[in-house]
């Protein structure tokens, strides 16, 4: 009966260990995420508070373009392309620092309600703070990726970081993708 | 590997733009008609799963065979 053996200190066994490590990570982070829109519901119910409806969908689309440039950037390196890599994951980074200016630069100085103001309040800078927490993370990874990639410190068939990245960077296009709706377009406006 | 990676390329678009049109869509639905909240959650549903499937990869947790 042979045994088969498996290789720990392959590269290839570390790969399958640290995407099953991000995605239980990205699992326990989403119950967070999951946490705060039950709470939207519950206290909300079916109203939401008075934003600025042009700036929630450019946010929105600023984060979707942002997305498809970090998947542009994968791409690239998984097929040695350096220069459409270090490109794309500029941009990204770039198009994520342009929506927390967009958030909490410009939507939370607009909004006319502050964190203390009930309810509604609480949940809005919750929500997008929380969020807007998780996109400064992501920005400082891609930072860190950027420069690791001009140093040439990864190949296209080795470049775990780079794949990290983006799996992060998506999942938090991925909880936009259910509070946009939740506090621009579910229910009737108040205040 | 040129062509494989052009195809990639390609594929990414096609999903930006299913993901773009999903969104104005839901754009749409929300200013023709506020309570229209179960086909809100049903478009959020579908762009996650487009994301989650085809831009975070998550067959590839499952298949070996999808290593670099």
């Amino acid at each position: 009966m042979a045994a088969s053996v498996v290789d720990r200190t392959s590269y290839k066994y570390k790969l399958g260990t640290n995407r099953l490590g991000l995605w239980l990570f990205i699992l326990s982070d989403a119950f967070v995420f999951g946490g705060l829109l039950v709470s939207r519901f519950y206290l909300m119910g079916n109203t939401r508070p008075h934003l600025e409806q042009t700036l929630g969908l450019v946010v929105t689309a600023i984060l979707l373009v942002s997305s498809f440039f970090m998947n542009r950037a994968e791409t690239a390196m998984a097929h040695g392309d350096q220069k459409t890599f270090l490109q794309g994951t500029l941009i990204t980074l770039v198009l994520g620092v342009v929506f927390l200016v967009g958030v909490v630069g410009v939507e939370w100085q607009l909004a006319p309600f502050g964190p203390g103001d009930g309810a509604h309040g609480a949940m809005f800078y919750m929500m997008t703070g929380m969020h807007a927490f998780h996109v400064l993370t992501g920005v400082i990874f891609l930072w860190i990726v950027y420069r690791n990639g001009r140093k040439g410190l990864y190949t296209a068939e080795k470049h775990w970081a780079v794949e990290a990245c983006a799996t992060y960077w998506h999942f938090i296009d991925v909880v936009w993708i259910f509070f946009y709706p939740a506090l621009y377009l579910i229910g009737t406006v108040v205040g | 590997m040129e062509d494989k990676k052009k195809q990639a390329l390609k594929f990414g678009v096609t999903v930006f733009i299913m993901l773009a049109v999903l969104t104005l869509g839901e754009y749409w639905v929300a200013i023709a008609g506020g309570q229209w909240w179960y086909i809100l959650v049903g478009i959020a549903l579908l762009k996650a799963w487009f994301v989650i499937q085809h831009y975070m990869h998550l067959p590839r947790l499952f298949n070996e065979e999808e290593n670099h």
